[in-house]
């Protein structure tokens, strides 16, 4: 199977799908480019964004290019161990508001950044930060490389063209319309890709004489037998116990401190609407994924039954091989405009939380004083010089930036979710808890993945190039080091631990609402010590062989 | 300090810790289905029911589980609203009577 075999034949549609959908994107941005009038507008929008909006822009920056690419190729390669690996990644927003969304609205930060800013002090930021953004850039190079793919199937042109043609094009709309601009395009993108999925997806699976394909979400049981009886292990749990708990230390703990969803948080209006979110986003999220597993299921089912194994890269193209082969070309063109959405909405969601991190938050401590209009100069600025920057790397990206985008959630489950959910959490978690737990981990977690010392890497094939296995190993190491540091320093550092728990329990408080500062709640050691025990068999495990 | 301040606030961790946990065991039935067995024959909507219970639970149940905890931590909000404004009250009353007793001390 080659490239012509995924490529729309008709150029023209290709050019008239891409210029409707990036004139609407463009359009949106320049009305929402009037109403930026500061800093809080471009990085925030104004913190004004109703729960609906918010939760469509929240789904539709979750939702990457691999919505409708990867995915597909992946539940073919591993069948229900993928499935279970992609259902739980619906929990990012949920525990994220849970644990520390509604504290971090509180406070009026910008970012996670900003917040580790106020709790720990310069220095832990600076290094937050420098995590924060290598997690960015190993996930946004990821998603104009997929961009770039799909501007060669739309319009035929080869990578690098495609590649420099649709960054600039993708820059260019963000950095006009800032945060605003992006949410309202963000919700439009949800829609769209919401309808690119489903609409050809029923008639896929009514071609595939499928009687449910009116609801294509649950209504694929009819391929269930044949698909049995060509891979009678597709429903098989394959893995042993450890990879399923692999999957939360990972995944679960890493996506909940992914900078860019918390941003989407602080847009709200006020906390119950950032509360009112969740359900929205589940219901949007819930829906989409079971399309993809929907899609998955058919992709599989369709290239058994014709008995055709597929290489990667066509793999990766399952939903538009499947949409060629039952849909007129026209409504593969949609599913394509879905696909864009796609990669552009989380483009948008991170180029912003890079944008906020460098524009905002560094600059914000290294010139503290910049009036208004200078902060939005740097702003748009730096808006501009992220898209410029992931061009530029995605042109020849070094190999550790484009390893998977599972690797980089182990690695912010490793250094991120700890110092901001156990600061949110407890007054006892101090500057040099949250650095060292932070440095000495995030430091492991690279050592031991198969990437650097692959002689000392943890696990072996797909567990260990995902960051699974090393994540095994890391987060427990994080989470204990941050808390026993802390306990430590507190004995060690006298006066200057003392002084810094005092101004954490008035912060602490403050930002769970309290107007009384009591100095008790969150104050105990005792549940500390309790966690990091809880860690310490998870370590074991994760350190005899896989 | 009041012990229904720290009611409150026990309430606030219990119900973080509980939610929380819910939704763990919601989005991660892989492990479910280690510990339970699995069998392709026990079907719903002709999908085993393994994988049926994996793709509900991570969407429907999550979905649900979001709404309840939504309304409980709007609620839990008031509460500590009310405690606020308790306190506020409080001082307020303080701080007006060390007020009156001044202008008393004047008069």
């Amino acid at each position: 199977m080659t490239s012509a075999d995924w490529q729309l034949q008709n150029i023209w549609l290709g050019m008239g799908i891409g210029l409707a959908v990036f004139g609407m994107y463009y359009a949106v941005a320049l009305y929402n480019n009037k109403k930026t009038t500061n800093a809080t507008d471009l990085y925030l929008a104004g913190r004004s964004i109703g729960p609906l909006v918010n939760s469509l822009a929240a789904s539709s920056t979750w939702m990457s290019v691999a919505t409708f690419l990867g995915v597909v190729a992946l539940i073919q390669q591993l069948h229900l161990p993928f499935v279970y690996m992609w259902i739980q990644l619906i929990l990012s927003v949920p525990l994220l508001v849970l644990l520390y969304g509604a504290s971090l609205y509180r406070m009026e930060v910008f970012t996670s950044v900003h917040f580790v800013q106020l709790r720990y002090g310069r220095n832990t930021a600076f290094l937050a930060a420098g995590w924060m953004l290598l997690i960015m850039l190993m996930y946004m190079i990821g998603q104009f490389i997929g961009i770039a793919k799909v501007f060669e199937v739309l319009l035929g042109l080869p990578y690098t063209p495609s590649l420099i043609l649709s960054a600039m094009v993708i820059t260019g709309y963000i950095t006009i319309g800032g945060m605003k601009g992006a949410t309202y395009n963000d919700a439009i993108q949800m829609v769209i890709m919401m309808i690119a999925l489903f609409v050809p997806l029923a008639a896929i699976l009514k071609a595939m004489n499928v009687s449910g394909y009116w609801f294509p979400p649950l209504g694929y049981g009819d391929l269930t037998d044949t698909l049995l009886e060509r891979i009678p292990t597709f429903f098989d749990l394959k893995f042993e116990a450890r990879f399923y708990l692999s999957l939360f230390v990972a995944l679960t703990i890493g996506t909940l401190g992914l900078p860019q969803l918390a941003q989407r948080v602080l847009t709200s209006e006020n906390i119950k609407s950032a509360r009112k979110v969740v359900p929205w986003f589940c219901l949007w999220v819930g829906l989409m994924f079971l399309g993809t597993y929907a899609m998955g299921f058919a992709g599989v089912y369709h290239f058994a039954l014709i008995g055709q194994e597929l290489t990667p890269e066509a793999a990766d193209k399952t939903t538009l091989l499947l949409n060629l082969a039952y849909n007129p070309d026209w409504v593969s063109a949609f599913v394509i405009a879905g696909v864009l959405a796609a990669g552009v909405s989380t483009i948008a969601g991170l180029m912003i939380g890079v944008a906020t991190v460098v524009g905002h938050d560094i600059v914000g401590v290294l010139r503290p004083h910049l009036s208004e209009k200078k902060q939005l100069h740097y702003g748009y600025f730096a808006l501009a010089g992220t898209g410029v920057v992931s061009l530029l790397v995605s042109l020849n990206p070094p190999a550790f930036l484009i390893t998977s985008i599972f690797w980089a959630f182990g690695l912010c489950a490793t250094t991120i979710t700890p110092m901001v959910v156990l600061g949110v959490w407890s007054t006892r978690i101090n500057f040099w808890g949250a650095f060292i737990g932070s440095a000495i981990s995030g430091a492991l977690y690279i050592l031991i993945s198969p990437y650097v010392l692959p002689d000392i890497s943890v696990g072996a094939g797909l567990t260990a190039k995902l960051g699974f296995a090393t994540s095994l190993v890391s987060v427990p190491v994080g989470f204990i080091l941050t808390i026993l540091v802390s306990l430590i320093a507190e004995k060690l550092k006298g006066e200057a631990a003392a002084q810094e728990r005092s101004r954490a329990q008035e912060l602490v408080e403050k930002m769970h609402g309290w107007a009384e500062i009591t100095r008790m709640r969150y104050d105990s050691s005792q549940w500390l010590l309790i966690l990091a025990g809880l860690w310490l068999p998870i370590l074991l495990w994760g350190l005899t062989p896989w | 300090m009041g012990g229904l301040v720290l009611d409150t606030y026990k309430k606030e961790l219990r119900s973080t810790i509980g939610f929380g946990i819910v939704y763990v065991l919601l989005g991660h039935t892989g492990l479910w289905a280690i510990m339970l067995g699995t069998d392709n024959s026990i079907r719903v909507l002709g999908l085993p029911i393994h994988y049926f219970i994996a793709i509900m639970l991570g969407s429907l149940g999550v979905l649900v589980w979001s709404i309840i905890w939504c309304r409980y931590a709007n609620r839990l909000e008031d509460e500590i609203e009310a405690e606020n404004n308790r306190f506020n009250n409080q001082v307020e009353g303080r701080f007006d009577g060390s007020a009156t007793n001044l202008s008393g001390a004047q008069k």
